[in-house]
């Protein structure tokens, strides 16, 4: 069953990756990068936003780490695609007991805490017919879920020009929230993780193919040691990120099959997010640099996943937020080494 | 490029019972007064009764079958154990060798004879191996190798000389790797052999590190004669063999927790004066240790599973020795440090010792450019 659906899924994200890149805005200025309706109704026709819901919650039990394949399948093709949001706010509005309309593009995020009322920058906000929003009060946790149709948007975009939206709220709904502000930016973290590790493959390969064809010196570039070296660099970060992201699915999924503490999870959530943050970074970098100029111009597609890179790392907690979480938390532990060991059970 | 894919092991494999054990068998056999100093050296520090004590406990050979005294135990259950070994800074010097890679040498491609004869007393914590394969003119250049091993009436004779023998002087046998016939092929007609110590013609010589300690060593064979029954699998086919070694060499945590006593000093400090800086740069590099773990965890994984991970080990290795050699540097950053040998202020000393160290850790086992080279060729690229 799993195979299956990640088979048929990068099959799809396959078939819409040149269009996918065809869409982009070329001029930063004006555009934005548009919401493909054909793609996202063959997407939902396919169940995939249900991914992450178990059969009593109107999913289909897949295992997490089939699941998590889908938005990192469309990391590693390129495709500008509001599965993973959908994905996870369709799973924190089935924890907290929040309906939500049957299709349709669904996001999340947290609220800002330096500006009453106010969002932080949620990913396709003006694309989503509803939004679940947590806001972490002195009274404890809350959720709501919004209509942005119904709300003032302000409009923002990310580095590649996907949107990136905040809301002005009024009149809105708040009720007790089960999950904490922690877990739902976990979760972000989570996605984040794995679309940067589904991106740096790309990168990686792009590279690879790239040090190949192109000739300087009456040799491929990737006949020069250093570059092979640049490249070995790539692959273990690549690596890295990819290993990071995959302990993050097996801590999520052991945290919502109630097999770890929220605060396990929230730690495993951050320390793949800095960990594939940090990669994506450095793969970036490496990158623009292998590709010489051509690399940076609009032509070649290579900034459609470095550009992303350079998004994902900033979104759900940047790694320096994770680092102080992560620090905080390993200085409040009694000793250093099993709190590295009891964490790593968690994903054993 | 599957070699890129870290699999966890299969659920249930984390052992949480056996890691509780050697952690109170370490409590318990190190004592209280086995402190960051004693801790730091963990792999250079020899202390043969402190093997012999692990090998009663059932902790060295473990993954050997029964019948040549080992446990029969998984490459999963031995990670934990020496996973602990190297967090506590246990003294693991004397058998480090012998159980990380000599044995599973043996155990492949040994004669029953010398698995019979050592294998056994590698499990008991009595007997010691050194590694012979760098040279004078064949440093991360192996296939130079030009000690020879002479076929003759009664054995082999040999001479050469092999260099960088960690523990050479304390060492019961060495596993030599040289040369053995004539080839077109770099890597081949080269051999491995298991050879006494004892025998004559074998000179050790000191050689110093740069804090003055004695690990290292010169190794010099002159006409030493070795049984025919000293060669170690097929004549001719060292180059594979010692390949498989190295992938053994190259696999376990031992790659990313040199720095560990430091960091843990560091982070008790850390602990009374946290500042914003100070947690996120322990926070930093606790994500990066959380992740490296995963990785070597799968590497065993796949040991377990009979594959041959080097691949894998390469990168390991390779992300591991650079957070191990950036942890001094970050420490720096955040307490003022300045390094002594000696003397009463504990985290100047163990940072002394760590800082010095640390140029060895993208050494060992294969340097950094080697392990690079190794990972680009798995990319195709030579």
């Amino acid at each position: 069953m799993s195979d299956l659906v990640a088979e048929s899924a990068g099959r799809l994200f396959a078939d819409w990756q040149a269009r996918a890149i065809a869409a982009l805005p070329r001029e930063a200025e004006q555009g934005e990068i548009p919401l493909i309706a054909d793609l996202w109704s063959q997407v939902e026709d396919q169940g995939f936003p249900l991914a992450l819901l178990s059969e009593a919650e109107g999913g289909f039990g897949l295992e997490p780490e089939s699941a998590w394949l889908l938005p990192a399948l469309a990391a590693e093709q390129g495709v500008a695609l509001p599965l993973g949001e959908t994905m996870v706010a369709r799973l924190i509005a089935a924890r907290c007991g929040l309906d939500l309309p049957d299709t349709g593009v669904v996001t999340f995020g947290l609220m800002d805490t330096t500006a009453a009322g106010r969002s932080t920058r949620l990913a396709w906000g003006r694309h989503a017919v509803a939004v679940v929003l947590l806001d972490e009060t002195p009274a404890g946790p809350r959720v709501a879920c919004v209509d942005p149709a119904a709300q003032t948007l302000l409009p923002g975009r990310n580095i590649l020009c996907e949107p990136r939206d905040r809301l002005q709220l009024s009149g809105v709904e708040w009720r007790p929230s089960p999950l904490s502000a922690d877990e739902v930016r976990a979760l972000g973290a989570v996605l984040r993780a794995v679309g940067i590790a589904g991106a740096s493959r790309t990168v990686l390969a792009l590279c690879l193919e790239y040090a190949r064809q192109r000739q300087q010196f009456g040799k491929p570039l990737g006949r020069f040691q250093v570059i092979q070296h640049n490249l070995a660099i790539m692959a273990s970060q690549t690596a890295a990120a990819g290993a990071a992201a995959g302990g993050a699915v097996r801590a999520c999924g052991a945290w919502a099959a109630g097999a770890c503490a929220a605060s396990e999870f929230v730690l495993h959530a951050g320390a793949a997010k800095l960990r594939a943050g940090e990669a994506g970074g450095l793969i970036a970098a490496q990158a623009q640099q292998l590709h010489g100029a051509i690399g940076i111009t609009h032509e070649f597609p290579l900034h459609v996943w470095t550009r992303r890179l350079w998004s994902w790392r900033d979104e759900f907690g940047a790694e320096s937020y994770w680092a102080e979480h992560i620090g905080q938390a390993a200085l409040a532990a009694p000793a250093l080494w099993p709190f590295l060991t009891d964490l790593g059970e968690v994903t054993a | 490029m599957s070699f890129l894919d870290f699999p966890p092991p299969p659920a249930g494999t984390a052992f949480p019972g056996l890691r509780r054990e050697v952690r109170t068998f370490l409590a318990d056999t190190l004592g209280p007064d086995y402190g960051p100093r004693a801790a730091a050296r963990s792999w250079m520090g020899f202390d043969a009764a402190f093997s012999a004590k692990l090998g009663a406990a059932g902790y060295l050979g473990m993954t050997f079958p029964r019948a040549y005294g080992g446990q029969g135990k998984s490459p999963l259950e031995r990670y934990v154990v020496i996973e602990e070994l190297l967090a506590a800074g246990a003294p693991v010097a004397a058998h480090w060798i012998a159980d990380r890679q000599s044995g599973n040498l043996l155990l492949h491609y040994g004669s029953e004879e010398q698995r019979q004869q050592i294998l056994p007393r590698i499990a008991r914590g009595e007997c010691f191996f050194c590694i012979g394969m760098s040279e004078p003119d064949a440093g991360s250049d192996l296939a130079a190798a030009r000690t020879r091993a002479v076929p003759v009436a009664d054995g082999y004779l040999v001479n050469g000389a092999k260099i960088w023998t960690t523990y050479a002087h304390e060492a019961h046998y060495m596993i030599l790797f040289c040369r053995t016939g004539a080839s077109d092929d770099r890597h081949g007609g080269v051999s491995q052999f298991l050879v006494d110590l004892r025998t004559p013609g074998i000179r050790i010589s000191p050689i110093h590190d740069m804090q003055g300690e004695h690990h290292l060593n010169e190794v010099s064979f002159t006409d030493v004669l070795l049984p025919a029954a000293a060669l170690i699998g097929t004549e001719g086919d060292g180059w594979k063999q010692v390949m498989g070694e190295l992938a053994f060499e190259r696999s376990g945590p031992d790659r990313f927790l040199s720095s560990f006593a430091l960091l843990n000093l560091m982070a008790g400090q850390l602990a009374q004066r946290a500042d914003q800086a100070g947690r996120r740069a322990l926070g930093r590099i606790v994500a990066h240790l959380m992740v490296l773990r995963q990785m070597s965890r799968s590497v065993a994984g796949a040991l377990a599973r009979a594959e041959n991970p080097t691949l894998q080990a390469a990168i390991v290795k390779d992300l591991g020795a650079v957070l191990e050699q950036d942890i001094p540097e970050l420490l720096r950053l955040l307490v003022p440090l300045e390094g002594q040998p000696d003397g009463s202020d504990l985290p100047a000393s163990v940072y002394a010792y760590t800082v010095q160290s640390a140029p060895g850790f993208s050494l060992r086992g294969g340097t950094r450019e080697i392990l690079r080279g190794i990972i680009a060729r798995g990319l195709d690229l030579r």
